[in-house]
């Protein structure tokens, strides 16, 4: 299973990218929005797991890009240190699939990234 | 937050204003505490003396007998090593290490969240706790606590990889740091905005409490605009506690280097 990440901090994105290859996935890591959509395009990931503020698109508009796209189905976790009432809306409203914040637990993220695959497995 | 980091503990408060102690009793019986409130230094020692307490929330101005004045009675007199953690105004310069000074453990400065004050009594709790029962939690000079757990509970033993973690990250912090510093220097409040939002993502995953809160102050008031004039005295915070937070995390890094080739 392909999983690619989209953040551009690069200690939470090695936090990120270390769990997920423990795991067992094969990861692609990208700091921003605009290199996330272009690996997107490439790679075509089983998963998303997205930032929010980050330069150039940010996790929001590739949330929109991505889920726009009728073709792609690639579910979406935010994992975002903003935790508003508003943003979390919104990025459900774009399509996002679930929504984590920071700091987030480790075990967690594991659990709901392979709930996600399975759900996106059986609607396939 | 862990919603049960005073569970069942008991919590004298010391406040002469009324609202406050409504404000700190509800806080902290979010956080599970059991308290009682006492409205000057005094009637803190009559009650001090009639009941044990975990933890004790010390107001600094008040009439009677202030904060330090009681502190240094508690300490002297009952010869206590009771936490205490000051309530100070931020304003006020030099009122941090008066505190320590006076035998106090921690302060928080006025107006708190629930969210600093939490992070004062997590640390305070930290520091008094002569063994630290998690060896992933390291405590610096004047109370700095780094918590490296996360990156366990992530990498397990890969102490390569951890190690690499931490390298960046002191690697990254001093240069987001000067990024605040330029930006706030421009006035460039959404640059400032940004930049410490992504402080904060590194430290929720190499943990700094002291840090976390700065830098998050810093993060609210940029993003509305309010109290910036706060910024630079939390930026000078920033530096200090950092230059802490580099030397625990070089010595651990060299530490674990010699054990590993041992």
């Amino acid at each position: 299973m392909k999983i690619l990440i989209a953040e551009d901090e690069p200690v939470m994105l090695m936090a990120i990218e270390g769990r997920l290859k423990r795991d067992g996935y094969e990861v692609t890591s990208t700091t921003d929005g605009r290199e996330a959509l272009k690996a997107i395009e490439k790679n075509k990931p089983d998963l998303i797991i997205t930032d929010i503020l980050m330069p150039y698109t940010s996790g929001l508009e590739l949330i929109g890009i991505v889920k726009s796209n009728t073709r792609n189905s690639i579910p979406i976790i935010v994992l975002s240190g903003l935790g508003e009432e508003e943003t979390v809306m919104e990025a459900f409203q774009l399509g996002a699939d679930d929504f984590l914040t920071k700091p987030f637990n480790p075990v967690e993220l594991s659990v709901r990234v392979r709930r996600l695959l399975k759900l996106s497995k059986q609607k396939k | 937050m862990n919603n049960t980091l005073l569970q069942n503990q008991r919590v004298l408060i010391v406040d002469d204003n009324v609202i406050n102690q409504m404000v700190i009793k509800h806080s902290l019986i979010k956080l599970g505490a059991i308290t009682d409130i006492t409205s000057d230094g005094k009637e803190a020692i009559v009650q001090f003396e009639k009941k044990q307490y975990d933890l004790i929330l010390m107001n600094i101005q008040m009439p009677v007998m202030d904060g330090y004045e009681t502190t240094q009675y508690i300490r002297s007199y009952f010869k206590s090593e009771v936490p205490i953690i000051a309530m100070t105004a931020f304003a006020l310069k030099g009122e941090d290490e008066k505190c320590f000074e006076y035998g106090m453990n921690g302060y928080v400065s006025k107006p708190f969240t629930l969210e600093s004050l939490y992070n004062a009594i997590n640390l305070v709790f930290n520091l008094t706790q002569k063994t630290c029962t998690n060896p992933h939690v390291l405590v610096g000079n004047g109370g700095v606590v780094v918590d490296v757990s996360m990156l366990y509970d992530i990498m397990a033993n890969d102490e390569e990889y951890i190690n690499t973690m931490i390298t960046i990250f002191l690697d990254h912090m001093p240069l987001t740091i000067n990024k605040l510093d330029a930006f706030y220097h421009q006035s460039d409040w959404e640059n400032v905005y940004m930049s410490a939002h992504y402080a904060k993502s590194s430290l929720s995953v190499i943990k700094v409490a002291a840090v976390f809160e700065c830098v998050f102050k810093i993060e609210n008031n940029a993003k509305n605009k309010v109290n910036l004039h706060e910024i630079p005295a939390l930026l000078v915070q920033i530096k200090q506690k950092f230059a802490i937070v580099e030397n625990i995390l070089k010595e651990r890094i060299s530490f674990k280097n010699k054990s590993t080739m041992a």
